[in-house]
C-alpha cells in the first residue's frame, strides 16, 4: 500500500524534502514505515534512531506510537518532540 | 563576596553591603534571593496586601544569578520581582542577555530598589558605585532610543535594562528590555519601574568577576559544553530557534488560535518561513545554544511565545506582519505574552457581543493587523480603547462579569506560552500551581510528550510516573520535580534550556550544577542540598503568595479548559476534568508536602521566617 510521510523540522532538512511517499506492506506499523524511511532517505537514519528522543508520528492528525497499524493511503507527520519554549 | 545595594529613590539614600554567605547558601542567588528580599520589604511596610504595586514601598528588586557574568554555561540570566501590578500577586521576571553580566562586572548581583524618584530619573551603576540622575532626554523614548542613548552617554559597552513608554504610562503589562527583544516580560514590572519613575538602570565598568578556581571552571565549561553541544535538541534550537516548536504544537493541535477557541492555525508561521526573515542566529553571554534570530524588519526574534500569541491566537498569519508586531511590543516595551492574550481576549468579547463599538471605538475583529496595530499603540500610549487594555487582567473589573469566563490567565497572569494545554495534563497542573500565575517556565514538565520509556523515566524522575500525556495519574511528582530544578537554575541564573529535563533528558543537572558553584564561588553543595534550595525557593514562593492572600482556590484554571473540549486534530474532544484536576492537586500539595488547603509546615515557615527577618539597620 502507498503511504505518504511529511516531514516536519529537522528532517526535511536532513531528506532535502518535504514529503516521501514508500510502498509499504498492507498492515504495515508506523515502526516499519521510520525503518522505511531510513533506508529510503538514509540521510534521516540518524535523527530517526536518535536515543534522545523519538520523532512524535501522526497519522491522518492522530496520535500514533511505534506499533500503530497504518491504514491505506495514510498520511504520515513527522515532527521533533518538544513542546517546551 | 557579591555586593547587595539598597537604592532609596525618595531620598537618594543608598546603602552597599556584601551579601551574606549563609543566605548564599539557603538560596544561591537571583529568584530565590529576591524572593527573601521581596517578603522581607513587603513586611517592613506593613500588610503586604495592602502594598499598593505603584506606591514607593513596593520594592523592585534585580538580582543575578549566582553564576552570571562567568563562563558558566549559558549563565546569562537575572530576575526583576515586586508584587505584581498586573497579578496584584506575587511578581517575577527572568531575562537573558548581557544585562546580569553587566550588573556583576560593575559591581553588584542585587539592586533593591525602594520609593519613588521626584523626577524621571535612571541609575547608573558602575565600577562599585550607583548614581541617581535625572532621565532628561530619555522620559518618553522607545525602548532602542532609551538603550541607544544611554551608550552614546556612558560608553559603547554600557547595557541599560529600561522601560518604554508602556512602563512610563503604567501598563499593567509593561517589560523592562535588556536588548532589543531580551525582555523581563511577566507580571507588569516594566509599570513598576515607571510608577518609581525610573527609566533605566545603566550598567558599565570592567572589573572582573571574582572566581574561586579559574582552572576548574574552565575545565567545567569546556567539559559540559561539549556535552550539550551532543544534544540534537541544542543543534536544533541553534539553527532555528524556538519557532521550531510552532510546527510541533501546531501539528499536534494544541497552538491556542483565536483565545484557545480554536488548536490549529495557518503553516505561515513555521520555522522555514520565520527564518527567511533572519539573517543572524545570536546568543546571550556565555551561551552554547544561540537561539535568537535576528530579523531583518528591525528586530530581533520572535520567539514561539511571540509567534503563536501575536499571530495564531489573535488570527494574524502573514509572517512579515507578526514580526513586525514582535518589533513593535518590543520597541514600546510590551510583554508579548500578556499583550497577544489581552487582545485575543477582547476580540472574542466583541465577537460574542460582550463589549461593543461604544467602547472598543469601533470593530475588533480576529486577524486585522492595521486594528492590531494602532491598538498596541494605544496601549503604551494608554489611549481610548487601549487604555482598558492597558488594565491586562485588572480590565476584568471594567468589562461584563462573563468576560472572565474567556480570560485564558491563572491568579491573574495571562498565559504565557502559546501552547493549549487541555491535552497534556501535566502541563495543564503545571500552569495550575505556578507560583506567579499561568506560566510554563516555573514547572514544565516537557519530557512529558515523549512517551519514554519507564526506566528512562524513573532514572530521570526517582519517582514512578506515567507514560502517557494525557493521563492525570502520576503527574504530580513531576511537576514539582520540574519545580525544583527550574528554582535552582533561576538561582544561579542558567537559562532553561540547558537545564535537565527541558526538552532533553540530557542537559544540566544538579551534579553539573555543584560543579561549577563549587569552580566559581568555592561552595560544596551535594546534588541533594541543591535540590532542597529550588524545594525551599519553591516554599518562600508559596508562603509569598498566602501572604498575599492566595488560596488553593487560585490553584486553577481559565474556565474553558475545564469546560471547552479541544475541536481538532489528535487532541480533539480533551479537556481537563475538574474532579481529576482536584485529584492531581491534592497529590501535587502532598508531592510539595503541603497540607490540603495548600499550607505549609509550620517548621518551614519558622525557618523562613527565621530568614527573611528583618531587623532595622541590618536590612541584608
Amino acid at each position: 500500500m502507498r503511504v505518504i510521510i511529511h516531514l516536519g523540522e529537522p528532517f526535511w532538512r536532513a531528506a532535502g524534502t518535504r514529503q516521501v511517499e514508500l510502498a509499504l506492506a498492507e498492515d504495515a506499523t508506523v515502526a516499519e514505515a521510520l525503518a522505511a524511511l531510513a533506508h529510503t532517505a538514509p540521510a534521516l537514519a540518524a535523527d530517526l534512531a536518535y536515543n534522545e528522543a523519538q520523532p512524535l508520528v501522526f497519522v491522518n492528525d492522530e496520535a500514533a506510537t511505534p506499533e500503530t497499524t497504518l491504514p491505506p493511503d495514510a498520511r504520515l507527520h513527522l515532527v521533533w518532540p518538544v513542546s517546551g519554549g | 563576596m557579591p555586593a547587595t545595594a539598597i537604592i532609596d529613590l525618595t531620598t537618594g539614600h543608598i546603602d552597599i553591603a556584601p551579601t551574606p554567605e549563609h543566605l548564599i547558601r539557603a538560596l544561591l542567588g537571583g529568584r530565590g534571593m529576591n524572593m527573601l528580599y521581596l517578603r522581607r520589604f513587603l513586611h517592613a511596610a506593613g500588610d503586604p496586601r495592602a502594598v499598593d504595586p505603584f506606591g514607593p514601598d513596593n520594592p523592585l528588586i534585580f538580582g543575578a544569578g549566582l553564576l552570571s557574568g562567568t563562563i558558566a554555561p549559558n549563565a546569562a540570566r537575572f530576575n526583576v520581582s515586586a508584587k505584581s501590578p498586573e497579578t496584584l500577586g506575587l511578581g517575577d521576571a527572568n531575562c537573558g542577555g548581557f544585562f546580569a553580566a553587566a550588573l556583576r562586572k560593575a559591581g553588584f548581583d542585587r539592586l533593591i530598589i525602594l520609593g519613588k524618584a521626584a523626577r524621571p530619573s535612571y541609575l547608573l551603576v558602575q565600577d562599585g558605585r550607583i548614581s541617581i540622575r535625572e532621565a532628561e532626554g530619555l522620559w518618553g523614548t522607545t525602548v532602542p532610543q532609551a538603550q541607544e542613548r544611554l551608550r552614546a552617554a556612558h560608553g559603547p559597552g554600557t547595557v541599560s535594562a529600561v522601560i518604554g513608554p508602556a512602563g512610563e504610562n503604567r501598563v499593567r503589562m509593561a517589560a523592562i528590555m535588556t536588548g532589543l527583544k531580551n525582555a523581563a516580560g511577566r507580571c507588569g514590572l516594566g509599570a513598576v519601574m515607571g510608577a518609581k519613575n525610573l527609566k533605566a538602570i545603566a550598567a558599565c565598568g570592567g572589573a572582573p568577576i571574582p572566581v574561586a578556581d579559574k582552572d576548574a571552571l574552565r575545565a567545567a565549561r569546556i567539559e559540559q559544553t561539549n556535552y550539550l553541544q551532543s544534544s540534537r535538541v541544542i543543534q536544533v534550537l541553534g539553527q532555528l530557534g524556538t519557532p521550531f516548536l510552532y510546527e510541533v504544537s501546531n501539528r499536534l493541535g494544541a497552538i491556542r488560535t483565536r483565545n484557545s477557541q480554536d488548536n490549529f492555525f495557518e503553516d505561515t508561521l513555521v520555522a522555514a518561513e520565520i527564518a527567511k526573515y533572519s539573517d543572524k542566529m545570536l546568543a546571550c553571554t556565555s551561551c552554547v545554544v544561540h537561539c535568537r534570530h535576528r530579523n531583518t524588519l528591525g528586530g530581533e526574534g520572535p520567539e514561539y511565545s511571540t509567534i503563536g500569541l501575536l499571530g495564531a491566537n489573535i488570527g494574524i498569519a502573514p509572517t512579515d506582519q507578526v514580526i513586525m508586531l514582535n518589533n513593535l511590543v518590543n520597541t514600546l516595551g510590551l510583554d508579548a505574552s500578556s499583550t497577544g492574550t489581552i487582545l485575543a481576549w477582547a476580540m472574542e468579547l466583541y465577537q460574542r457581543g460582550l463589549i461593543g463599538d461604544a467602547m472598543t471605538g469601533g470593530p475588533l475583529e480576529f486577524g486585522d493587523y492595521e486594528r492590531v496595530v494602532d491598538l498596541i499603540y494605544d496601549i503604551a500610549y494608554r489611549r481610548g480603547f487601549g487604555d482598558v487594555l492597558a488594565e491586562s487582567t485588572q480590565a476584568k473589573r471594567l468589562f461584563p462579569p462573563e468576560a472572565a469566563d474567556y480570560l485564558i490567565a491563572v491568579k491573574d497572569l495571562p498565559q504565557s506560552d502559546p501552547h493549549d494545554v487541555r491535552y497534556i495534563k501535566s502541563f495543564a497542573l503545571g500552569l495550575a500551581v505556578a507560583s506567579r500565575g499561568a506560566d510554563h517556565l516555573r514547572n514544565r514538565p516537557t519530557l512529558d510528550i515523549l512517551r519514554l520509556p519507564d526506566e528512562v523515566r524513573r532514572q530521570v524522575f526517582g519517582i514512578e510516573t506515567s507514560a502517557d500525556p494525557t493521563a492525570y495519574e502520576g503527574k504530580a511528582g513531576m511537576v514539582a520535580w520540574h519545580d525544583d530544578i527550574y528554582a535552582v537554575a533561576d538561582c544561579l541564573g542558567v537559562c532553561k534550556f540547558v537545564t535537565h529535563g527541558f526538552n532533553s533528558p540530557h542537559l544540566l543537572g544538579y551534579g553539573h550544577f555543584a560543579e561549577l558553584i563549587r569552580a566559581a564561588i568555592g561552595l560544596e553543595f551535594s546534588q541533594a542540598e541543591l535540590r532542597e534550595v529550588g524545594r525551599r525557593v519553591v516554599d518562600l514562593e508559596r508562603l509569598i503568595n498566602l501572604e498575599l492572600g492566595r488560596t488553593r482556590a487560585d490553584d486553577t484554571l481559565p474556565r474553558r479548559y475545564f469546560e471547552d473540549p479541544m475541536p481538532a486534530r489528535a487532541t480533539q474532544g480533551h479537556r481537563i476534568e475538574p474532579d481529576r484536576f482536584q485529584k492531581m492537586l491534592d497529590e501535587y500539595y502532598a508531592a510539595r508536602g503541603w497540607d490540603q488547603a495548600g499550607q505549609l509546615p509550620e517548621e518551614r515557615v519558622r525557618e523562613l521566617n527565621h530568614l527573611t527577618e528583618y531587623e532595622e539597620g541590618a536590612w541584608v
